[in-house]
């Protein structure tokens, strides 16, 4: 696909979706280039998968009121060339019963592209695996939900923070973070997210920074950076600073 | 189903089978398939038009091995509680069954394997599109050495008692591979594997299962072989999403002789138990759990266990629960944001360490069990 006007390819009202093997490359798409709205339904499940998006001037991939599904092993470049807009976003569907699974994601900044992975409103229970994100100019991985497993992601590269945690309860674990311009991981306004065994090096800022309350940090590389830690939180041991 | 080659063979069928009148033709190593068939003889058995059935017959029986079944992008529709594919190996010689790349309908079982006898007949099945009401269920194989269930999708179904059902029959055990699969919106269990001596779940998704409101379903469920102690079972990278009210059951059950199975990565949510743990010498690891109506992992009479590095968030009941369990180990969790304890323990032995604990309403811990130390309350 290569045209779009809000979107390379829209999907809306579709109870189930699945996009497999696409391409969206040079689309003037406005809003994003694959976008799928829940609209009329209370919820969406499906897949996104082995598609390729490139060189468009807002967002990447963008799900609304996802309940369950998974973005796998898609490859974004260049997205929010003209317009801020995250690689690739999703938000959740309300009520508890959300689940998600976003793998094996390649996304890599140019000519301006904003946030990388961004779990928005009540996209809680997202599993983040093995993703590499890199170039994006604001942060790297943003997580504005509950309760997200975050775990062997690389990030690096970005304008601002490498992750970016808004919510509580999140984990993670055996991220590698680095050459952020700000801190390597970002804890705002959370409660009870634990960072483990993560290597935060050579970032511009903090290792991590922690504004909220009762979040704890542990076994974490944390040299290389501005400072290793700032703010406070539970320092659980095995920390390398 | 992601292929179709509908309008290729249909020029193809022109040519072997003129008005696609009389007997099925073969050529190029291609025979047709235009009409309820009885397959007695090896071979590759091409579907060149929708068929449908309301008298409650049977639309394609197998006899033989080493058959392929292309349905061609086609749609198979039955009523009357017919069979749409129907495999019944006559020999119990080696071979395999392949059928794939179609649409079935209709009120019966969309694929059934079964046997009067011990079998070496292999079955894989693949790109099947499958929307049936059947009971005993869509898709049900009983006695084939050899599974493969593959980028299947078995949806919109009130099928009952499970939507994918694969079990030994006559043999004492079976080894498979069920990845890909896409269960949508079906009345009991979702995926069913009993007597699995070795095998692969994985990648597949299971949404919205039970939803006939019986609360004892299961989105996957694996079994062993009674008395097989060698079991190897690896369910990995699955999504399962209960329906309700009521919850179903479980997410992902363990139960009679399903011992040593690896539950990797799966993303678990909106059930009564995220996973439930009745056997032994299991490892649980890099699971998301949440929104659970009781407990997020529940181990139950399961001795040697191992439940590390799950996020198990938003339940209703403790995060991990023991009873009656021996000497497992609860290691590097983060169980956060339950109404009752964050590991409740009852049983001897049992040991936890490193696991963040807090944000659960009625207490961190609960019960008798080792404290290793490096947990935070």
């Amino acid at each position: 696909v290569s045209s779009g006007g809000d979107a390379g390819i829209a999907i809306q009202s579709a109870p189930h979706f699945e996009i497999e093997r696409c391409s969206v490359h040079d689309a003037p798409a406005v809003a994003a280039a694959i976008v799928v709205e829940a609209l009329y339904q209370p919820s969406v499940t499906g897949f996104i998968t082995d598609s390729f998006v490139a060189n468009v001037p807002a967002g990447g991939i963008r799900i609304d009121r996802i309940a369950t599904g998974a973005v796998r092993n898609n490859v974004i470049e260049g997205w929010s060339t003209a317009t801020a807009g995250p690689g690739l976003s999703i938000q959740g569907a309300t009520g508890t019963g959300v689940g998600v699974l976003i793998e094996g994601n390649t996304l890599r900044g140019a000519n301006g592209s904003a946030e990388g992975i961004v779990l928005d409103a009540d996209a809680h229970r997202t599993a983040v695996r093995t993703n590499v994100v890199s170039g994006a100019i604001q942060s790297g991985i943003v997580v504005r939900s509950n309760g997200n497993f975050l775990v062997g992601n690389v990030v690096g590269v970005t304008g601002l923070r490498g992750i970016l945690v808004e919510g509580s309860d999140n984990r993670l674990e055996a991220n590698q973070v680095s050459a952020a311009s700000g801190n390597g991981v970002t804890f705002q306004f959370g409660f009870n997210n634990l960072l483990e065994n993560n290597t935060l090096e050579g970032n511009g800022g903090f290792g991590v920074s922690f504004t909220g309350s009762t979040n704890a940090y542990r076994g974490n590389m944390l040299r290389g950076n501005g400072s290793p830690v700032g703010g406070f939180a539970t320092d659980a041991g095995g920390n390398i600073q | 189903m992601r292929r179709s080659f509908a309008g290729a063979t249909v020029a193809a069928a022109a040519v072997l089978l003129p008005g696609l009148a009389g007997p099925p033709a073969r050529a190029a190593g291609r025979i047709a398939v235009w009409q309820p068939t009885t397959i007695s003889q090896p071979g590759h058995y091409v579907l060149t038009r929708d068929l449908a059935v309301t008298d409650g017959s049977t639309v394609v029986r197998i006899f033989s091995p080493d058959v392929v079944l292309d349905l061609n992008g086609r749609t198979i529709t039955t009523a009357g509680g017919g069979i749409a594919v129907d495999i019944i190996p006559s020999t119990p010689a080696a071979g395999s069954v392949e059928i794939r790349n179609g649409r079935i309908r209709g009120d019966g079982p969309a694929v059934r394997f079964s046997s009067g006898m011990p079998v070496a007949t292999r079955l894989r099945l693949e790109d099947l599109d499958v929307s049936t009401t059947s009971v005993p269920g869509p898709i049900l194989v009983s006695g084939a050495p050899v599974v493969e269930i593959l980028r299947c999708e078995v949806h919109d179904s009130v099928a009952f008692p499970s939507a994918i059902h694969v079990d030994s029959g006559w043999l004492t055990r079976w080894s498979g591979t069920i990845a890909g699969n896409r269960v949508r919106e079906a009345g009991g269990d979702g995926i069913v594997v009993s007597g699995m001596a070795s095998g692969i779940v994985s990648d597949n998704l299971v949404d919205m299962f039970g939803t006939l409101g019986i609360d004892s379903q299961s989105g996957i469920s694996v079994s062993g072989t009674i008395g097989d102690e060698r079991a190897a079972v690896h369910i990995e990278r699955n999504v399962v999403r209960g329906a309700g009210p009521p919850l179903p059951l479980a997410g992902i059950l363990l139960t009679s002789w399903s011992n040593r199975t690896s539950v990797v990565d799966n993303v678990v949510v909106g059930m009564d138990v995220g996973i439930s743990v009745l056997t032994d010498g299991n490892s649980i690891r890099g699971n998301v759990i949440g929104g659970t109506g009781g407990s997020g992992i529940n181990i139950h009479l399961g001795d040697g266990n191992t439940v590390a590095r799950n996020l198990i968030e938003s339940g209703l009941g403790d995060g991990v629960r023991i009873t009656l369990g021996d000497n497992n180990l609860i290691d590097s969790n983060s169980i956060e944001g339950h109404f009752g304890w964050g590991i409740s323990v009852s049983g001897t032995g049992n040991a936890y360490r490193g696991n963040m604990l807090r944000n659960n309403i009625t207490g961190a811990v609960t019960g008798t069990a080792t404290d290793e130390g490096g947990n935070i309350p």
